[in-house]
């Protein structure tokens, strides 16, 4: 009959306490581990989510930052463009994280050349000779084709060796390549006119240049807006859809393009005695509109890739975005109700501590004469405690392990009433900020709920057992303390 | 030589600032083989007296010797655990545990040394001492009174200590339990030589005795 056998009788036979304890470890054992499973089941979808999807942080400049000091009046004094050394530097520092990075040098050019292709419904906004875009790619698997936003479906990509020299190689949409006719293999010829208009209003073409690119890939973007445009953006452009008028090149091509025309504008502006206000030295990521692509080796990276590359980068006019912040917009609900559950957690931890030793010290009130009569025969307080702690932690090891049976159960009930069935994201859309495109896919919130799934992971599980292990440990210490002030002689006599 | 010796024992309790002296300077010994009764009027102090004797509390001012040790050798719970056995009025058996069972919690919390079938020894003593092995195997609080007090003397006994200590055991017993408890002890202390020490204001008990120990106003009034 050692304290072991003791606690055992003592559960066998005084069925009401054991009873109500384990009463009370199921309803708060409930409590902790439903919290546990949220906790773990949001964090659960967001790897599965962003498993999904490729590991893209985008770095772009913070035109948010910018409007905002303009509408303060702040001044700003010189912003730090983004330099291509920035580039190298990250790539040298973070390298281990990155797979592979590219970024659009992009450049608009008007000619009559091309038709542009319109969105159903729509006609050119602007006026003068239809506007394109030329935009380019350092890589292979450029971003838009890495990301998935993209895919070939006729022809090919670029070589390194045509990225390298810059060739005038051309990948365009399939809308547009339709809109001109043109399929792959056929030489597409562009005129550019570079015109300015003199002090009397008179046009004056500054100069003409005529490329001939191979067109050698056409693409088919995956989520072009359908239907009538709603909204346009940046005076006036429908940005969701420009895309298709967009010419892929190599940087390199669109870099010597840009070369050639500041030559012709320098020549200008020497005329017009203004050679002062040109700048010095061309550099293509001047002006913001330009954002680069990191592409990880794992989702797993991207707080650390970011935090490594701002401390490299040093410039707080840029901003680092990855599909996890995207996650986390969408994912707002989950996220709060996990921030809510995980409090819940540590305050059902703490009161549940306080709520057993209460009922635990009533016990010992309860038990004064049995404890007396141990104490009378000799034995020692600690071995008291020691049968008191195994008797409920026999009983609180039952309680937790029927809670697991209904945890999941509870959990599912409270994310239920917490989780609404819809989110709407207002986009604050400002017709002063420029929409950059980034190639972080968009994620939406019903997918993001249909990943979102309660069930019982061996971590939270383990988690769950030694909360419960602890408090009742802990709570028994503390209600046995009454024990110390037991004398068996008050008891008994 | 005396199993127990008592010397100058002194025993007190605070009263704001005055010393209220139960026990003062008490000299006695007891032996093996002899059952002693303690008599006296309420409030004399035969209880403090027994609960010093049973080291259920420490001792103020003299000395108890166990076989020429002083008790402040050793610590409470060891002379508890080890080497007395107590008995008291209300029997004080734990009420969820059957008679063996109650039996055998002392034996396993004793540092004697048990026999390795604890269980049938605590049966077999149960039955000697009249309780049967149906009675043993009940909850204790299905006894009768003379039955659980019988069980409290197994228990006390169940540990192989020479030393039985009772405070007033038959105070909640009728007549005829009263006598076959007094020849319980009787036999205790003549056959199997243990030194039993009984408090009691029973005059049946008292006539039995080998040695009647009167205390008045703290001191032992000694008539043999
Ligand atoms: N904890 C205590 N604090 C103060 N005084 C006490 C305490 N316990 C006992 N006393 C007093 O000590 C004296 C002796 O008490 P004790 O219990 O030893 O008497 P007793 O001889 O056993 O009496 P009874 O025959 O009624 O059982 C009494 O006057 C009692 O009031
Ligand atoms: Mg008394």
């Amino acid at each position: 009959m050692n304290y072991f056998r003791r606690a055992l009788i003592s559960i066998t036979r005084k069925i009401p306490k054991t009873l109500i304890l384990l009463l009370i470890v199921l309803i708060l054992g409930n409590i902790m581990l439903s919290s546990l499973l949220i906790v773990q089941s949001v964090d659960g979808t967001k790897d599965a989510v962003l498993k999904e999807l490729p590991p893209i942080v985008s770095l772009s400049f913070n035109f948010e930052k910018l409007n905002e000091m303009m509408m303060k009046g702040e001044d700003f004094g010189e912003i730090k463009w983004l330099t291509f050394d920035d580039l190298d530097n990250i790539a040298a520092a973070c390298g281990s994280y990155i797979k592979s990075y590219d970024y659009a040098v992009t450049t608009g050019m008007q000619t009559t050349s091309l038709e542009r292709a319109e969105r159903e419904g729509s006609s050119y906004p602007g006026f003068g000779m239809p506007a394109f875009t030329f935009s380019g790619a350092a890589i292979p698997m450029f971003a838009l084709l890495e990301s998935g936003e993209a895919e070939i479906v006729s022809g090919r990509t670029f070589t390194e060796q045509e990225l390298a020299e810059g060739r005038p190689v051309l990948i365009m949409s399939e809308q547009l390549a339709e809109q001109n006719n043109y399929v792959i293999g056929d030489t597409v010829t562009i005129e550019n006119t570079l015109v300015t208009y003199t002090q009397a209003g008179e046009e004056r073409i500054l100069d003409t240049l005529v490329f001939d690119f191979d067109l050698i890939g056409i693409i088919a973007y995956k989520n072009l807006p359908v239907g009538e445009s709603e909204q346009t953006s940046f005076f006036g452009i429908d940005t969701e859809w420009e895309r298709v008028n967009t010419l892929i090149t190599p940087n390199n091509f669109i870099r010597q393009y840009n070369e050639m025309w500041m030559e012709i504008n320098r020549e200008y502006y020497q005329e017009l005695g203004m050679a002062d206000f040109f700048p010095e030295e061309y550099n293509p990521l001047m002006g913001g509109t330009t954002s680069i692509t990191y592409i990880l080796n794992s989702s797993e990276d991207f707080e650390s890739f970011i935090k490594r590359s701002q401390d490299v980068l040093n410039n707080e006019w840029y901003l680092f975005t990855s599909q996890e912040d995207n996650f986390q917009k969408v994912a707002q609900p989950l996220e709060s109700m996990k921030n809510i559950l995980n409090y819940a957690f540590y305050i059902t931890l703490g009161s549940s501590i306080v709520v057993l030793a209460l009922v635990l010290f009533a016990f010992i009130r309860d038990r004064k004469k049995e404890i007396g009569i141990y104490l009378a025969l000799g034995e020692r307080k600690s071995k008291i405690v020691l049968q008191l702690v195994l008797e409920s932690l026999i009983i609180g090891i039952i309680g937790a392990t029927l809670a697991v049976g209904t945890g999941v159960f509870i959990a599912s009930m409270i994310s239920d009433a917490m989780l609404p069935d819809q989110l709407t994201i207002e986009e604050e859309f400002n017709p002063m900020i420029p929409v950059v495109e980034d190639y972080l896919a968009k994620i939406d919130y019903s997918s993001v709920l249909q990943s979102f799934d309660i069930g019982l992971d061996i971590r939270s599980t383990v988690a769950f057992y030694i909360a419960i292990v602890i408090t009742i440990i802990l709570a028994q210490l503390i209600a046995s303390t009454y024990i110390l002030s037991f004398d068996p002689k008050k008891i008994m006599m | 030589m005396p199993i127990l010796a008592v010397r100058n024992l002194s025993y007190h309790y605070q009263d704001g600032d005055y010393r209220r002296y139960v026990l003062r300077d008490i000299n006695a010994e007891f032996e093996k083989g002899k059952f002693y009764a303690i008599l006296g009027p309420s409030g004399s102090g035969k209880t403090t007296f027994l609960s010093l004797l049973g080291a259920m509390e420490s001792i103020q001012e003299g000395i108890i010797e166990f076989e020429g040790t002083p008790y402040s050798n050793y610590d409470l719970n060891s002379i508890r655990r080890n080497l007395i056995g107590m008995v008291f009025q209300s029997y004080n058996l734990i009420d969820y545990m059957t008679a063996v069972e109650n039996v055998l919690v002392a034996m396993s919390i004793t540092q004697q040394k048990m026999p390795a079938d604890c269980r049938a020894v605590a049966y077999n003593l149960l039955d000697y001492l009249g309780i049967t092995k149906t009675k043993a195997d009940r909850l204790v609080t299905k006894l009768s009174g003379g039955e659980q007090q019988r069980v409290a003397i197994a228990r006390a006994l169940a540990t192989n200590v020479d030393v039985i200590l009772a405070d007033e055991p038959t105070g909640n017993v009728d007549e005829s339990t009263e006598e076959e408890i007094i020849q319980i002890f009787k036999m205790l202390a003549h056959q199997h030589n243990k030194c039993v020490i009984v408090v009691t204001h029973s005059a049946t008990v008292a006539n039995e005795a080998d040695v009647i120990l009167t205390l008045r106003r703290g001191g032992f009034v000694t008539d043999e």
